[in-house]
């Protein structure tokens, strides 16, 4: 009895906790979401709804093309995770398992990220223009998964090293090849840790914007280089930056549900035998 | 790798770029790409490009981007050897550096070649962006040339009256000096009620600021370089014009002018929430629109700095040096175009801010702007920042000492003296 | 018992040969991927540090040495940004961690409106970081943003967030951290749901208290997640630059003034892109000595 009541005690905390939380994240993005619905000369008013329009929505989609914007970040934060994602698995496990160039070269990869983008933008755009990859989404993807593969590989890398050796040996007595072990015991348990990091690679990907403002052109913008337009030598265009805004959290909403998943999972697969 | 191996490797690359880029372009096939500020001025050209092209055979696109992002996009562009904007909208902030860098092409020739008239440009503003070091790199393209945006109905307030006359023994009205208008700023403030403020001020550090406080500089006799080029910042009259701005920082502005920018103080005085602004003359109309700001529409007017100058600012067209003489020329037809009477007249009609004095005494356009006669004293009367290869990262050096000031982390003689010095060393750099 | 990391290196140098290969198969496709895209641009910009690169001469050479590194360091505000970058690091990622630590550990004992909850978590990290300023701006317009207007309705009277010279720093510290929260949460939320589970059971059948599990269990396992979490926040919050340029543009003053804002100003404002540069390697230097001093202090085998 007193347990459960404890146990109850103890949920009503949590819940209240949490909600609390959510509070403190959702209200900003509510009124963002309350402003996207106004019209620009009202929405510095106090009033919930001073007049409803969807003329953001429209002047963004159809005037401001940013569904061309959305489409690309779409691709480019899709194709350079999906890309990523597999070569820094087995660059993590190689740091992980096999100490590979040892201390020197974890740190070493890290370095560009270090660096603030400003550094490295011009040589990038020098590159990139000799091969014909600027003014393109291909280019934005090879530089996204280029620069976010360090970050990536050093999730999986933590989460590898979490993982506990004997599974992979266990394998091995069966007669797998290291390969197998990899693809078919390792990788399965450590699905929280590359939900992990495909949510990162793809965020990183979806709100990088120095290296999208110069690679790309009017045609190939992701959404950042968008929204950031409309701020005008007359101000910020904030209803209409709201409405972008909020179309821009879309998808990542709708892969919460996905990720949450293979995080819930992990809990059945972390017992270890 | 060694050095030598490395150069060769980019020169390779330069070159293969190059010889990819360039190539004959037939009259048919030219296309010219501007990057263009996403501003109305913008807008209202893009409106009639396609009269352009049926008159000359050549499209033009123009890629809008926000200010701050473009000199980074346009940099990037021009550094290498063909770049993809064949005419360029340049800012007066950059009209040093890009003819010092060697990106654009001397117009002289062209305006030769083609009898071009550029009398009917105002004075103020072919020194601005037109010329440079004796040189003509740019033809101006519209101004932004401060003056005072304010409230008729608060100066004509008979309660306001009395109080100001009781107070002070003068009467209310515009006033004739800095000193004046910082001490009815004050006056508002305290008086006016409603939340009412004197000053809309932008007062955030940067390009804010500086734009803003050299309006102040300049009203109260102050000056960047003088006659021959030599620092003339330190100055009694510069302390004292700083002086008078943290004063209506502090007693006549909005609560956060320091971190205010045209935005907030757009929308405070569009709300009527403010007395004034230091501001472009061409937020007038934006102002007295009954759609847009229903508050304060039909009791807002435009004067020159009190004090009787203020800054110009204003964007010109170049011509990018590296380039095919085809695309050149077309990008000359299209400047010639838009900066012709014609063009300029239609763009006017529908509240461009011109270059050409022509455009201000039209009959047509005076008949639906009346105030241009306003503006075009603000704009003939205006004096520039001082326009050097560095004149952008003057705008922070300088803002940053003003932004202290004005959080009284400095004092006024002080930030003077190292706004002084700061521009000293950048120009000694640039020369 | 805990589970361990690398596997030993086999002792017969053939063995080990073949060992060391394997895992250089596996690393080779990501390395070399890395060093095509990015590490040419890493040496140029190298380069670019110790050359006399800038807008109006755009050539590496001469080349001139530490030049650049020793007019930067000779600016008094220099070295002011890089306190207030060190502290603005600092801040946010104890700020991050520990919030998100807590919110973490909650989150890993519900089940019902789990998903909810992640959901919301999604929002911050979805908005880019121009995004996050203009909107933060937005709220926190001292005259028209919808907080001060309900602190003055309410009578407490609106804030200058972003002008007050000694509330600034706090005010991008607080935006920054409401977006970054969300992330470092899913990490650690993803560490802690991969963590075994007998550890627990057999502390519970030893009668041992929640404070004690954490303490003793979850902590030390959680260890390697944690300090990659961390890792990671701290380069991402000393090349800061977005919030403030939107925001307070470095001020007011010098308030807000991060090193890699100050980077941007000499490379595009100075136009002295080797200028940038240095800055810029300054800043790595720092990180990276911060990144391996701190990891190594972390992840000290059990």
């Amino acid at each position: 009895m007193r347990r459960r009541d404890k146990e109850r005690r103890g949920n009503i905390i949590t819940h209240a906790v949490l909600a609390l939380f959510s509070l403190y994240i959702a209200l900003p993005p509510l009124w963002v979401l309350r402003t996207s619905f106004v019209p620009e000369s009202t929405a510095y008013s106090i009033a919930i709804l001073p007049g409803f329009t969807l003329d953001n929505y429209v002047k963004l989609l159809v005037k401001d093309k940013f569904w061309l914007a959305y489409a690309d970040s779409l691709t480019a934060a899709t194709v350079s995770t999906l890309l990523a994602l597999p070569l820094g698995a087995m660059a993590g496990y190689a740091f992980a398992r096999y100490r590979t160039g040892g201390q020197v070269s974890r740190f070493v990869i890290l370095a560009t990220q270090m660096l603030p983008p400003v550094a490295i933008v011009l040589p990038v755009f020098t590159l990139f223009r000799t091969f014909d990859l600027t003014n393109s989404v291909s280019g934005l993807v090879i530089a996204y998964a280029a620069l976010n593969l360090p970050f990536l590989t050093w999730i999986l890398m933590g989460f590898f090293e979490g993982v506990p050796v004997e599974l992979e040996w266990a394998a091995m007595v069966d007669g797998a090849t290291v390969w197998r072990a990899f693809w078919k015991i390792v990788l399965p348990v450590s699905l929280p840790g590359l939900a992990a990091a495909a949510v990162l690679g793809f965020i990183l990907a979806w709100n990088e914007f120095l290296f999208a403002l110069v690679l790309t052109g009017p045609t190939t913008a992701t959404i950042p280089v968008s929204l950031a337009a409309l701020q005008s030598q007359n101000g910020v265009q904030i209803a209409e930056v709201s409405a972008g805004v909020v179309l821009g959290v879309v998808p990542l909403l709708i892969a919460s549900r996905f990720i949450q998943n293979y995080l819930v999972r992990g809990l059945t697969f972390g017992a270890i035998k | 790798m060694n050095t030598r191996t490395l150069t060769t490797m980019l020169g390779g690359a330069s070159l293969a770029t190059l010889m990819m880029a360039s190539g004959p372009a037939r009259a048919e096939d030219i296309t010219l790409h501007a990057l263009m500020e996403d501003v109305p001025e913008t807008h209202i050209i893009e409106a009639m490009l396609p009269d352009f092209t049926k008159q000359t055979g050549i499209k033009v696109e123009f890629q809008k981007l926000v200010y701050s992002d473009m000199h980074q996009k346009l940099v990037t562009q021009l550094i290498g050897n063909a770049s993809y904007y064949n005419v360029l909208e340049v800012d007066f902030l950059w009209a040093g550096e890009f003819p010092e860098a060697g990106w654009l092409a001397d117009l002289q020739p062209f305006v030769d070649k083609t009898g071009f008239d550029l009398k009917p440009f105002i004075p103020s503003m072919m020194d601005l962006v037109g010329n440079h070091k004796g040189k003509l790199y740019m033809i101006p393209m519209y101004n932004y040339s401060m003056g005072v945006v304010y409230r008729t109905d608060l100066l004509e307030d008979p309660k306001l009256k009395d109080a100001y006359k009781t107070e002070t023994g003068k009467d209310l009205a515009f006033p004739q000096s800095l000193a004046e208008y910082v001490e009815i700023s004050k006056f508002m403030s305290k008086h006016a009620g409603n939340g009412v403020v004197g000053a809309a001020m932008q007062s955030q550090r940067g390009d804010p600021n500086s734009m803003e406080f050299s309006n102040y500089l300049f009203s109260n006799g102050g000056r960047y370089l003088d006659d021959s080029g030599k620092v003339a910042l330190n100055s009694p009259e510069a302390v004292k014009a700083l002086e008078l701005y943290v004063d209506n920082i502090k007693n006549g502005a909005q609560k956060g002018a320091l971190s205010a920018t045209l935005d907030d103080t757009s929308r405070l005085m569009c709300d009527g929430k403010a007395w004034s602004m230091v501001t472009y003359w061409w937020m007038l109309p934006q102002m007295d629109n009954k759609d847009a700001c229903p508050n304060v529409a039909g009791k807002v007017a435009v004067g020159v700095m009190p004090g009787g100058h203020g800054e110009s600012g204003g964007w010109g067209w170049g011509i990018p040096k590296n380039e095919s003489p085809e695309l050149q020329d077309a990008a000359w037809k299209f400047i010639s175009w838009v900066q012709g009477k014609e063009a300029s007249i239609t763009r006017a009609m529908q509240g461009h801010a011109p270059t050409r004095s022509d455009v201000y005494s039209d009959a047509g356009v005076l008949a639906k702007y009346p105030y241009y006669k306003q503006a075009l004293d603000v704009v003939a009367s205006g004096e520039p920042f001082p326009v050097f290869t560095y004149s952008a990262q003057y705008e922070d050096v300088l803002g940053r000492q003003l932004s202290l000031a004005g959080s009284g982390d400095a004092k006024p003689a002080d930030a003077i003296k190292a706004a002084a010095d700061g521009l000293d060393e950048l120009l000694k750099k640039s020369q | 018992m805990t589970a361990e990391a690398a596997i030993e290196a086999p002792k017969p140098r053939r063995q080990r040969d073949r060992w060391r290969a394997t895992g250089w198969k596996f690393a080779a496709p990501g390395l070399s991927m890395i060093a095509i895209v990015m590490g040419f641009p890493l040496i140029y910009a190298l380069l670019l540090s110790i050359s006399s690169f800038t807008l109006l001469h755009p050539r590496l050479q001469p080349f001139i040495g530490l030049e650049n590194f020793r007019t930067v360091m000779a600016d008094e505000y220099f070295w002011h940004s890089v306190w207030i970058t060190i502290k603005y690091s600092a801040v946010t990622v104890a700020g991050e961690f520990l919030l998100g630590l807590a919110i973490a550990l909650v989150l890993n004992r519900v089940v019902r409106l789990k998903a909810v909850y992640f959901a919301i978590l999604t929002i911050p990290m979805a908005m880019s970081p121009v995004s996050v300023g203009l909107v933060w701006h937005m709220l926190l317009q001292p005259n028209l943003g919808i907080i001060n207007r309900l602190l003055d309705a309410s009578g407490i009277g609106g804030i200058d967030w972003m002008g007050d010279p000694n509330l600034a720093f706090w005010t991008v510290v607080f935006v920054d951290v409401w977006q970054q929260v969300s992330f470092v949460i899913l990490i650690l939320a993803a560490g802690l749901a991969s963590l075994p589970k007998e550890p627990y059971e057999a502390a519970e059948v030893d009668g041992a208290g929640e404070v004690q599990q954490f303490w003793y269990l979850t902590l030390p396992m959680l260890r390697p997640v944690a300090a990659i979490a961390i890792v990671i926040q701290l380069i991402n919050e000393t090349r800061t630059y977005d919030l403030v340029y939107v925001l307070t543009r470095g001020g007011p003053g010098i308030a807000t003034d991060l090193l890699s804002y100050f980077a941007y100003r000499r490379a595009f404002l100075g136009l002295s892109i080797s200028e940038g540069a240095s800055v810029s390697f300054v800043l790595l230097l720092m990180v990276l000595a911060l990144t391996v001093v701190f990891f190594r202090l972390v992840t000290r085998r059990a």
